[in-house]
């Protein structure tokens, strides 16, 4: 099979598309073949590489919190979560697995946050290098990312945080797939992260809702009513089966569903009256939109003003660059307004106690669209000192730091 | 193999032919200077291309031909050839060359029938044939050939089409249902597993329940890893507009069509205008319309359609099995062309599949022995069944297909639009007669030979059955044939696992072996599914002990609700949305499916080579298309193409 010069592209079959540019195509020899296949082969050294590096940081940082004492009562909360809190069931579904782990404490909760968010990280280096960045750009990025304060509170801390941010991460890159390619296995791989997002966080209809929105604008299949209608159910259909499936599946082990969809359904609910005054920050904000989006919108662009090449692009792309640079836009749209949108939406119903988490997934959706773009260095390197001028203010500023979590974990950190 | 490709018949002399045509005033200057082009394009003879046109027939031809040559013209089946001239061995090459000997002459000299007696390669055939002899010529035409050739061989090539796989390979025909070997071992199996119900029920319950919960789990698994390696948008070999028309008519082989029917006289205008319509130079198309003998009411409708010379009627004397594989094994004898296509009669190929296919031929290396085009559905807005079926074919052709290919696991090949190349098709024994799938049987097959099937970018329209009764008949058909060809090749699973591989070994259980058994069981687990509902879960849950009940569970709720999303997204690569909403039917279809299931192992104990028939023409989309055809036919002359 592999001998066939054809193109194997389902889109093709039956629009017809203009083939001058199938025949013009050559195959690649063995040699660009061998070429192409050793460089992928080192990119994802690299990425392990760099993965390794960061999760030695992590480790590094959570053994001197932990020194500190700060760590520990955090993890025994994680540890002790309510098997019935919902809506964060894949968080529960691990916790379970963790549990039954012969021997296994608190602390290996850390080691997995560390390692997840490493490997992300080193997937993320291992992209850019296939992107054509250099290696030192490449470090440089992966690094500068692992020492955010926000990456390295989530990852050192054992926070299920984390899960939600990847999810994001993930959505964000699915969504792009679905844009660019518009293929059968996009649609479903973007399904498949809106249910992960759904079963990882409370919050996720949050996120999901803008999503949805930008979808008719995103994907060129959504052309009349029929069609967009088709097309959400696949996209929705996973989701909807993910959670009745596991309210159907609560019922089969004796367990109530109402107790599975109680955290889940909260959110709809506007919020847990125990959890509504836990920040100040949510006292001051909650029940409103525009106040906390606007703040949470320049403490993005402050705490990770990569966001500006995105947001440059964005501008500008319509009328300087080339269609094929401009596939991206509406990536560029997501990565810098889907986590401060959604976190208002979130805060405007009480239910989003930190700005961390709107961070984090500023952070995810920022990095993914790197991965997504084909940049010009001139690009990179401004995405590389903005993304440097980012951890700086994050570290000196102290803008995150009304964030009572993150304050604590900033004072054990620097304890001697 | 592809006489039509050389230049047979010297041009000068087919000019005279024509022109003494034209004289007779049985064809006009612009035909024959039409037919010139046309067969300066194709490479064809002339003859060849006014009779593919419908300029004139064969037998005209044949006549000028002899006229011009001063030669007699035979008639063959009122004046049959010596039968000790004629030689068993020599068949294909009558076939081929359109030659048969004829008669010895009292001074000794051979006389040779043939269609084209001054044929370079007819003469070098009898030189080689009758040397030493001296040798003069008769002219005959196509069809006379054919009905010789039937006349002497027919015992040998219907007890071939029936017999010649049993015979090379008796192990890899569904003749005899269970070997001595498997009877035992079912036997067995099965009193043990009596035995352990009587003595130990609760736990002998658990195994069971945990060995299907597990085998499940594992096809659920399978299905969703086939759907989504097959959604990726490279896996579809895609043979462009481009590369179509970047192919040379004149270097273009000639292709075979085999197109097996059975009281089907009302749809064959169809596939037939089908034909017509193909991206294809017909004086290339070797058209059979097979028939069985008895089948008088379509052997007459074939006639009365009076298509132009590239269609030929094969009649399939009758004897059992009576099914499809039998007839296309019998008609496969008279196959002149490189490749060869099976199509039903109500089938709708795109136009330029035959192109496609031969692209695809000549860029693929030997062990690439057929291309499988995708089928799909032009009546799917009928009803219930025609849209599911719809999105069961499209997730089938589109998704799983490509899967199974890319992961090296035999391809059940559809029911028609396979393209072959027909001396491998010939080499491995043809369809296997005694199979009712006998497609998903070849596919493994040539697999075990380490030949190999891809899935072509062209689809073939077919009208879906939208009977429930026709329905059940035909899926109780496709069942049946899925259990024969697991329990053919599982006579020496061994040796499978060998042929196979690791995963083509699994993948043939879990995608062959293991959905007849699904649907078989379904009906059983939804009814324990219920009495748990109605007597509560805690009553059924020694059944699933531990770690099983979870997988139990997934099965239920997840590996169910994959299925149903399957469907949902099953025409997502067509841009059929307005069935997308259907897909969530899918349980419906499920029972439908055991329904025939039972069907299937009834048939399968009782009459396991019963074919059942497929109605076709139903479907309104259909009727009206028939309208269409015969308004188009009553505007149009004959012998020309409708438009």
């Amino acid at each position: 099979m592999s001998t066939l010069p054809f193109r194997r592209d389902a889109l093709l079959i039956d629009r017809g598309h203009d083939a001058s540019a199938v025949i013009g195509r050559r195959r690649p020899t063995l040699w660009q073949r061998g070429a192409r296949r050793m460089t992928h082969g080192l990119a994802a050294s690299f990425g392990t590489l760099v993965a390794l590096a960061c999760l030695a940081l992590f480790l590094f940082a959570a053994d001197r919190v932990f020194r500190a004492g700060y760590l520990a009562p955090l993890l025994g909360v994680v540890w002790d979560l309510d098997i019935n809190a919902g809506g964060q069931w894949l968080e529960q579904g691990l916790l379970a697995l963790v549990h039954a782990i012969p021997g296994a404490g608190p602390e290996l909760l850390v080691i997995l946050t560390a390692s997840l968010v490493a490997s992300a990280i080193g997937v993320f280096c291992a992209t850019l290098r296939q992107r054509g960045w250099s290696v030192p750009a490449a470090l440089l990025a992966g690094l500068l990312v692992a020492v955010h304060p926000v990456t390295l509170h989530l990852a050192s801390c054992g926070q299920p945080a984390v899960l939600s941010a990847l999810a994001v991460g993930l959505l964000v890159l699915c969504v792009d797939r679905a844009a660019a390619l518009n293929d059968a296995q996009s649609l479903m791989t973007l399904g498949l992260s809106l249910a992960l997002l759904f079963v990882t966080d409370s919050n996720a209809l949050y996120v999901v809702m803008p999503v949805l929105a930008l979808m008719p604008w995103m994907l060129r299949e959504m052309r009349d009513g029929i069609s967009s209608a088709a097309l959400f159910l696949i996209l929705l259909v996973p989701s909807v089966v993910l959670i009745a499936a596991l309210l159907a599946g609560s019922m089969v082990v004796g367990v109530a569903p109402e107790t599975i969809l109680r955290h889940w359904l909260a959110v709809l609910h506007g919020g847990l009256s125990d959890e509504m005054l836990r920040t100040s920050w949510l006292v001051e904000n909650g029940g409103a939109f525009f106040t906390p989006l606007t703040e949470l919108m320049g403490l993005a662009f402050v705490c990770f003003p990569a966001l500006l090449v995105v947001l440059l692009r964005l501008l500008i792309s319509p009328l300087f660059l080339r269609s094929r640079r401009r596939i991206r836009f509406g990536t560029a749209l997501i990565a810098v307004t889907l986590a401060p949108v959604a976190s208002a939406f979130a805060v405007f119903f009480w239910h989003q106690q930190s700005r961390e988490t709107a961070m984090a997934m500023t952070i995810a959706g920022g990095c993914v669209w790197a991965m997504t773009v084909s940049m010009r260095r001139s690009e990179r390197y401004l995405w590389l000192l903005a993304l440097l001028a980012g951890v700086v203010l994050s570290w000196s500023t102290g803008l995150l730091g009304s964030d009572v979590d993150i304050a604590a974990w900033r004072t054990a950190l620097a304890s001697p | 193999m592809s006489a039509s490709t050389q230049r047979l018949v010297p041009d000068v002399f087919e000019a005279a032919v024509a022109a003494q045509l034209v004289a007779d005033g049985r064809l006009s200057v612009d035909d024959v200077a039409g037919a010139r082009i046309l067969a300066a394009k194709w490479n064809t003879e002339l003859g060849e291309t006014l009779a593919a046109d419908g300029k004139i027939s064969a037998l005209e031809w044949s006549r000028a031909v002899a006229a011009q040559l001063r030669l007699r013209l035979v008639d063959l089946a009122q004046e049959p050839p010596d039968p000790v001239l004629i030689h068993a061995n020599e068949m294909p090459d009558y076939i081929r060359l359109g030659v048969m000997p004829w008669r010895v002459m009292e001074d000794g000299a051979v006389v040779i029938a043939s269609t084209r007696p001054l044929s370079p390669e007819v003469r070098r055939w009898a030189a080689q044939r009758f040397p030493n002899r001296r040798l003069s010529y008769v002219v005959t035409a196509k069809f006379d050939i054919i009905w010789a050739v039937q006349r002497f061989f027919d015992p040998r090539i219907e007890a071939d089409a029936r017999e010649a796989l049993f015979n090379a390979r008796p192990d890899l025909s569904a003749k005899t249902t269970l070997t001595v070997g498997q009877v035992i071992v079912t036997w067995v199996t099965l009193s043990l597993l009596i035995i352990a119900m009587l003595l130990s029920p609760l736990p002998t319950a658990i195994l069971l329940s945990s060995v299907v919960t597990v085998l499940y789990t594992g096809s659920f698994l399978f299905r969703f890893l086939l759907t989504w390696v097959g959604a990726h948008r490279r896996m579809d070999v895609t043979v462009s507009h481009a590369e179509v028309a970047a192919l040379d008519d004149a270097e273009l082989p000639v292709f075979t069509v085999l197109v097996p029917m059975y009281r089907e006289a009302a749809v064959l205008p169809i596939l037939v205008e089908s034909i017509r319509r193909m991206d294809y130079p017909r004086a290339k198309l070797d058209v059979k319309l097979v028939l069985e003998a008895e089948d008088v009411e379509t052997i007459d409708a074939a006639k009365a359609l009076q298509a132009e010379s590239p269609f030929e009627i094969i009649r399939v004397p009758p004897s059992e099995p009576k099914t499809k594989p039998k007839a296309c094994n019998y008609a496969l004898r008279f196959a002149r062309g490189e490749y060869v296509v099976v199509f039903d009669a109500e089938d709708i190929p795109e136009a330029d599949q035959l192109k496609k296919v031969v692209a695809v031929f000549r860029h693929s290396p030997p062990e690439v022995v057929c291309i499988q085009a995708r089928l799909n559905y032009y009546n799917r807005d009928d009803n219930f069944l025609t849209r599911m079926f719809t999105l069961e074919y499209s997730h089938w052709f589109d998704y799983l297909l490509p899967g199974l290919h890319a992961l090296n696991i035999p391809i059940p090949l559809g029911g028609t639009s396979n393209h072959f190349r027909t001396a491998s098709l010939l080499r491995l024994g043809a369809w296997d007669p005694y199979n009712v799938t006998e497609d998903a049987d070849l596919g493994v097959r040539m697999t075990q030979e380490g030949m190999r099937v891809v899935v072509v970018n062209s689809t073939t329209y077919e009208e879906a059955n939208g009977v429930l009764g026709s329905w059940i008949n035909q899926r109780s058909r496709w069942i049946k044939g899925y259990m024969q060809t697991w329990l053919v090749h599982m006579r020496h699973p061994l040796r499978l696992r060998r042929q196979l591989g690791f995963s083509g070994f699994w993948g043939f259980q879990l995608f062959i072996g293991f959905p007849p058994l699904t649907a078989l069981l379904n009906p059983l687990l939804w009814l324990t599914f219920i009495i748990a509902m109605i007597v509560g879960p805690e009553r059924l849950r020694p059944l699933f002990p531990g770690v099983i009940l979870y997988f139990a569970v997934f099965n239920l709720l997840i590996g169910n609700a994959m299925c149903v999303y399957f469907s949902v997204l099953a025409v997502a690569k067509r841009r059929w949305y307005l069935l997308v909403p259907w897909g969530l039917l899918a349980p419906v279809y499920w029972l439908l499916h055991s329904v025939a299931a039972y069907k299937a192992l009834w048939q399968l104990i009782v009459k396991p080579h019963h074919w059942e028939k497929t109605t076709h023409g139903t479907s309104a989309a259909t009727q009206a298309n028939l309208v269409n055809l015969a308004a188009a036919s009553e505007r149009a002359p004959r012998g020309t193409v409708v438009p």
